[in-house]
């Protein structure tokens, strides 16, 4: 058995798990308090007790681990549709919130946390027979995701350190700020996790919000409407792992396929396609038209311009009624606009797998069921935009020592601050010289 | 814990959805949205809004001592913060960043980071610091392209419906760029160029009914000119 | 040939059509194949070739004629058709798949991962549970007993754009499927059935079943839904339907659909619609986005309601009217979700900066879900009041007439109580020509709100008569203030009792203070900008 963890950190970390162990389960075709339901996928593929316990009692409990240093969201789930599902040892929380603050989830109030958690994280990992490693769910943003995410990653780089390590991240959105603190809290987790961390996979709230507003038609997506969305794409890169697909069916093979450079992990996320749910099924839903659509603006998770990045790695995750003479030709096919550009010396390169399982719907969401889909990983130069938008905003706080105080005041040097600073400076830097040798082509081809 | 409240918190620097417990006094609230907001608790004032959608005000929040559902907040309501002496705060100035300089890392600096791609590319011999190779990716010598001077062909269109037919004019290197080029007169002016690119002329043709593409792009075959009045096999009407 | 080729689908390059003519057109040698393709952008003509007319067409240019070349497809059976999809030759483990990408000037080679374990999966045809076989030009069925011999756990079934133009022959490939639940022919061109006796056990298990952009008319649909027993689920977009059913059809009820789908349409008739749709009785959405609604009139007579319809999406219709919300409430009393975007009503307001939210939501009262967003009980209970408060505002003069115009007025009174009547001094005032004192207060900027704390004392009261107009209040105001009038603009609210603002705009410069609500000691709230 091939075991996945996953760890929710925080109220993001926390909120994003329901909305994926929501869809996990309706594809899996498991009742909400974990048993099989007639005519389930999973009755004869067993490929979901990756994800999934089995009890004695024939139900089957999620191997994850719910951790906030506030109880409201935690409790939330314990009295919610879904509360016989979890164990409820595997929801921890701690009574004093992190106050947006890195340094009080880092160290002084998640210092109280750390032990009971890794202690619970134990007894999870000693019911594995052959644990691959764990996703983590957080927030840059906050103060648990953040300040605790990143104590967490540093802690199983120390006791499980062979095993991988993958991250589902919810970056700041670039035009509203949702505190002021964002960038000092995003800054510290990045560099901390920097090298504990073998894969981040990033999602901003704005980019998501956009595509609720102008693709689903929610005229004010809320929390739950952004995080179906989100957990829409985490199922799909999971697919593999939880049916048996054909492209990344084990974790480590996440960091092979995406990841040239141990510090470049950070592939942007896209997803095709996105049809509200109210509109009759009418147009054809291609493989070639999904393609195309994954190579375009307007559907990525992350705000930046695909076409103005070059590609280091991508992997094309193929999901439902997709055969594979049609994925081949859609790809040998597909036109975009611009000349899709690669970097030419990266170790690693552009793949494509198929999943014949069909991603689940939540009933009464806003995303439309559709047979067939695709989640395009793509490790591209064009998200260090979101790095330099960042760090920028880091610079007008720290010129200033805006709230540096609340940092210094939870025990953290301040001399944290300039080096997580500087490690993103060379991170922009690493960006540059991974795009700096790549063959440029004429913008059509043509002279 | 029930009773937790979805709301809005929207201030000049911010905009986030948070939970809010409305047995809070206004005080307590204050201290939690300071790090949220940056505004000092002192300098807060407060307002509920009825929606995101609907700015009426309902009520401010003017005594500190006050639980909040002595103000009847309420799920989806917007908690408007305000500062009321921004002099002695940083509200507001946390968005311009053109007044700063955006820290960068000398290329010196970089490179004296050992865990860096620049490093990586040095250790490994890759990219251009790549041993005895050209820097260019590994081009098909012009003998290995098997595209014949004078044959007709068919070049990768972007638009569909459009098929872009010719005759293959000239096979090999250029001054213009890297690699072998192959260059058409296309059936119609829809090329670039007469032939001559960049002052250097490779072929004759028709201003506009010449282009030079690389050789991925064209497929020989037995392309004949479209015509408006085509042989009997197409023929519609 | 000839009678076996007309009204046969074809389809050349992937464009799907039918065959409408096949003979001589003058003044060209040999034979010709009319087409009236699916697509009007694909033809050239109406079917008519020099003044003449060989055939009819749906649209002015979905008509051509062609040759018939061995280009056009003229169909495979079904099992052809699937073998062809999901049966692929292995490529040998040992090989590596790789595919150079389009757009990419040759250079980026994809990789294609363990493709022949898929392979391998789809081609375990007895094992598929969904099967699409969209533009797979499926003509017909195949031979008794070997759909389900090969294929029985399909569940899914996508047929569509393909060739066949008989229900008989969807019938025999479905009959076959004992498991089938969902079945989509979207983008076919069906004929009505010559008889139900070959179609009935054929879609038994049936729960949803897709025919947008097939053309059907709503006829046509229920003449084949009452082979579906356990139907609970009909798109019926992209039909260009302008009415449901007519009077020659007699409706059947039917008490297990929940759901229809009419998107993209063009429906304009309202009442019609309904009464269509009636026979459904237990009916809980129906999304009808995309139509030409306008006029939403309210139900002839109770029996005309329909109670259990808890989902209605209207949105990108021509909805203008209040009226048309109140009626909603009244067709639907149990309507909980509406989604109403991109109707006059709304967009129009959008660009004055009115809020037609809470007045949306005090209408319905049954709704919990407005255009995708939660409605708490707590912002209902604020824009029940607020409509209150803004009915109060129109200066109607009775219940009588109020409870006309506004539909749930006197449930709303008797929910909240009735406000208090905003003019109930008028004839005192009248009589004794009494001056009103209006305090007023100065917008509070750093607050950046149109609320205003009354805490401290007015900036100036000024005493006015009753009759005055709102313009000439405007000047007065000016001059207290001793601002210009010419070059200064000001904006100015009453402080409702409740303590929302009510905005007093330029287009009520005639009115009276009195008219407008204006009391004794009333509150003004200005702002020059």
């Amino acid at each position: 058995m091939r075991e996945v963890i996953s760890l929710h950190v925080g109220q993001a970390g926390v909120q994003i798990g329901n909305a994926c162990w929501e869809l996990y389960t309706l594809e899996h075709g498991l009742s909400p308090d974990g048993r099989l339901l007639e005519g389930s996928p999973s009755s004869t593929d067993s490929g979901f007790s990756t994800f999934f316990s089995e009890t004695g009692s024939g139900k089957h409990v999620p191997r994850s681990l719910y951790i906030d240093l506030e109880p409201g969201c935690i409790d939330e789930v314990k009295s919610g549709p879904y509360r016989s599902l979890f164990h409820p040892e595997t929801m921890i929380t701690g009574k004093e919130d992190a106050a947006n603050n890195y340094a009080r989830g880092h160290y002084t109030v998640g210092k109280e946390l750390i032990d009971p958690v890794m202690d619970k994280l134990r007894r999870l990992a000693d019911n594995c027979s052959g644990l691959q490693g764990f996703f983590v769910f957080h927030s840059f943003g906050g103060g648990t995701g953040s300040g605790f995410g990143a104590l967490l990653l540093e802690k199983l780089s120390t006791d499980y350190g062979k095993k991988s390590k993958l991250e589902f991240c919810v970056y700041p959105a670039p035009q509203l700020s949702s505190s002021v603190v964002e960038p000092y809290n995003s800054v510290l987790t990045t560099h901390t996790t920097l090298e504990h961390s073998d894969c981040s996979f990033m999602v901003d709230n704005e980019a998501i919000y956009d595509i609720c507003k102008k693709k689903l038609g929610v005229v004010s997506p809320s929390f739950s409407n952004l995080n179906r969305l989100i957990a829409q794409v985490v199922s799909s890169i999971t697919a593999s792992l939880r049916f048996d697909g054909s492209l990344n069916v084990d974790l480590n093979e996440f960091q092979t396929n995406l990841v040239p450079f141990p510090r470049i992990h950070f592939p942007l996320a896209t997803y095709a396609p996105l049809l509200s749910a109210d509109k009759a099924n009418h147009e054809q839903n291609s493989v070639a038209e999904m393609t195309f659509s994954c190579f375009e603006n307007g559907n990525q998770m992350v705000k930046c311009d695909p076409k103005e990045g070059k590609y280091m790695a991508c992997c094309l995750l193929y999901r439902g009624d997709v055969v594979p003479k049609d994925v081949q030709a859609a790809v040998a096919s597909i036109k975009t606009k611009r000349t899709i550009q690669f970097v030419d010396w990266c170790p690693t390169g552009f793949k494509l797998g198929v999943c014949n399982e069909p991603s689940a719907c939540v009933p009464g969401g806003d995303l439309a069921k559709t047979s067939r889909s695709l989640c395009m990983l793509s490790n591209t130069t064009a998200i260090s935009a979101a790095w330099g938008r960042l760090d920028y905003k880091f610079d007008l706080m720290y010129s200033k020592r805006a709230f540096v105080h609340w940092y210094v005041g939870e025990g953290m040097e301040e001399g944290e601050f300039s080096e997580a600073r500087e490690d993103l400076a060379a991170l922009e830097k690493d960006y540059e010289e991974v795009g700096t040798d790549s063959a440029d082509v004429e913008e059509d081809g043509e002279y | 814990m029930s009773g937790i409240l979805k709301v809005w918190v929207v201030s000049p620097d911010t905009h986030s959805e948070r939970r809010i417990d409305p047995h809070i006094t206004v005080e307590q609230l204050k201290g939690k949205l300071e790090p949220i907001t940056g505004i000092p608790a002192a300098n807060q004032s407060i307002t509920i809004l009825a929606s995101e959608l609907d700015p009426r005000v309902l009520a401010s929040l003017t005594d500190d001592s006050k639980k909040l559902g002595y103000y009847g907040l309420a799920d989806w309501q917007v908690l408007k913060v305000v500062d009321t002496n921004p002099s002695s705060s940083l509200t507001g100035q946390l968005t311009d960043v053109t007044q700063v300089d955006k820290f960068e890392l000398s290329p010196e600096e970089y490179a004296q980071r050992r865990d860096t791609v620049l490093a990586y590319k040095q250790r490994n011999k890759v990219g251009r610091f790549a041993e005895n190779e050209p820097l260019a990716e590994p081009e098909m010598a012009p003998e290995s392209v098997n595209i014949p001077v004078g044959s007709r062909c068919e070049i990768e269109s972007l638009e569909p419906g459009l098929s872009k037919r010719g005759t293959v004019r000239f096979v090999g290197a250029t001054k213009f760029s890297k690699g072998v080029w192959v260059g058409v007169e296309y059936d119609e002016p829809l090329g670039k160029n007469d032939g001559a690119v960049q002052g250097e002329r490779y072929f004759t043709c028709a201003p506009n009914y010449g282009v030079f593409v690389k050789p991925e792009k064209v497929t020989v075959g037995e392309y004949p000119v479209e015509e408006l009045e085509i042989e009997m096999e197409d023929e519609e009407m | 040939m000839q009678s076996t080729l007309l009204g046969t689908r074809i389809s050349l390059n992937g464009h799907v059509g039918t065959v409408k003519y096949l003979g001589p057109v003058a003044s060209t040698p040999g034979l010709w194949l009319g087409v009236d393709w699916d697509s009007a952008d694909r033809g050239k003509n109406d079917g008519s070739k020099d003044g003449k007319q060989y055939f009819t067409c749906r649209y002015k240019t979905s008509g051509s004629f062609i040759r018939q070349t061995p280009h056009i497809l003229y169909g495979v059976s079904f099992l052809d058709a699937l073998s062809a999809k999901y049966i692929e030759t292995l490529h040998g483990s040992q090989s590596q798949e790789t595919v150079t990408l389009g757009s990419s000037q040759g250079a980026i080679r994809v990789e294609a991962v363990s493709l022949d374990k898929i392979r391998e999966k789809f081609a375990r045809l007895d094992r598929l549970r969904e099967v699409s076989l969209e533009n797979a030009n499926v003509v017909k069925g195949d031979s008794p007993g070997s759909i389900s011999d090969t294929c029985p756990n399909i569940r899914g079934l996508d047929l569509s754009q393909n060739l066949f133009v008989r229900w008989e022959t969807v019938a025999q490939i479905t009959q076959e499927l004992p498991l089938l639940q969902r079945l989509s022919l979207n983008r076919n061109r069906l004929q009505p059935p010559d008889g139900p006796a070959p179609l009935e056990n054929a879609f038994l298990g049936l729960t949803e079943i897709q025919l947008n952009d097939t053309l059907m008319t709503w006829g046509d649909m229920q003449t084949i839904t009452p082979l579906m027993p356990k139907l609970q689920a009909i798109e019926m977009g992209y039909n260009q339907l302008t009415l449901l059913g007519s009077d020659k059809f007699l409706t059947v009820p039917n008490s297990t659909v929940l759901f229809i789908n009419l998107d993209s349409n063009s429906l304009s008739d309202w009442a019609h619609v309904w009464t269509s749709l009636k026979s459904y009785e237990c009916l809980q959405r129906v999304v009808l986005t995309g139509n030409c609604m306008a006029n939403i009139p309210f139900p002839g007579a109770p029996s005309e309601c329909l109670p259990a319809l808890k989902y209605l999406s209207l949105s990108d219709n021509r909805v203008s009217a209040w009226s048309a919300i109140d009626a909603l409430s009244c067709w639907f009393p149990a309507l909980e979700s509406l989604t109403i975007a991109g109707n006059p009503l709304v967009t129009t307001d959008l660009e004055t900066g009115n809020q037609t939210r809470p007045l949306l939501i005090a209408r319905i009262p049954s709704l919990r879900t407005l255009d995708g967003a939660a409605i708490t009980s707590r912002e209902r209970s604020d824009s029940e009041l607020f409509y209150l408060s803004a009915i109060m505002q129109e200066g109607v003069a009775s219940d009588d007439a109020r409870a006309k115009s506004h539909y749930h007025w006197n449930n709303l009174c008797e929910k909240y109580g009735r406000p208090d009547e905003i003019k109930v001094q008028k004839p005192q005032n009248k009589l004794g020509n009494q001056l009103l004192d209006l305090e007023l207060y100065q917008y509070d900027e750093q607050q950046g709100s149109t609320q205003a704390e009354i805490s401290h004392t007015p900036e100036a009261i000024l005493r006015v008569l009753p009759n005055m107009t709102l313009r000439v209040l405007r000047l007065k105001i000016c001059k207290v203030l001793k601002r210009d009038p010419r070059t200064t603009t000001v904006m100015f609210w009453l402080r409702m009792t409740h303590g929302n603002l009510a905005r007093l705009d330029n287009e009520q410069d005639s009115r009276d203070l009195d008219w407008l609500g204006l009391e004794n000691n009333s509150h003004i709230i200005y702002r020059i900008t």
